[in-house]
């Protein structure tokens, strides 16, 4: 079976900012506290929490 | 395991629980409705940031293996993937605060609820919160027991 395996170990390696004053809403009016670190690059990221 | 991710092209994201962290509320229970909402509705938020392609995977061990669960459960679209560790869906046979339905008094009592909950009291970062530093600890002051602050 032929499978679409992605080595992530030897994808490119990119520059990332981090940033820990992201404030994500809710529906009950609170927000959430996040610390998000991605990509420098332009373009759209798989998002993982 | 953000630098990992974020290296390799995710935008990883620690999400704090509400009443924990630099969130606001207070944390009142493990696992709540609420809580289990917050991450359906982060999710949607996440998936609709100008630098996400719309997909969005959970992972985590223990509390946060639990978290990707729940809120999968909830069926959030833009969530496509979990990777749970050290969890399960059998509160009362396999967890930490109870074995085969029998309550671990020592731990889930003193060692467990006393650290964990004081912990989640602690003041969120001030120069992730701001100006909002002082309300959003002293809320979650008020909401927590003193019996359980003074530990």
């Amino acid at each position: 079976m032929k499978t679409n395996k992605r080595d992530i170990s030897s994808a490119k390696a990119y520059e990332y900012q981090v940033s820990n004053r992201y404030r994500i809403p809710t529906r009950s009016g609170i927000e959430l506290g996040a610390t998000i670190s991605r990509p420098t690059d332009d373009g759209k990221f798989p998002v993982l929490v | 395991m953000a630098r990992y991710f974020a290296r390799r092209g995710y935008a990883f994201v620690n999400l704090n629980v509400r009443g924990t962290g630099n969130s606001q509320g207070v944390s009142t229970d493990e696992y709540t409705a609420f809580e289990t909402q917050d991450g359906y509705d982060a999710v949607g938020w996440l998936a609709e940031q100008p630098w996400s392609n719309g997909k969005v995977g959970m992972l985590g061990a223990s509390y946060s293996g639990f978290n990707t669960l729940q809120v999968a459960a909830m069926g959030p679209p833009a969530l496509k993937a979990i990777a749970p560790a050290y969890f399960t869906d059998r509160r009362y046979t396999d967890d930490c605060h109870y074995k085969g339905g029998c309550l671990r008094g020592y731990y889930d009592m003193l060692t467990y609820g006393l650290s964990m909950v004081a912990m989640n009291a602690l003041p969120p970062f001030r120069d992730a919160v701001g100006s909002q530093w002082s309300d959003l600890w002293e809320q979650r002051l008020e909401g927590t027991p003193l019996l359980i602050l003074g530990t």
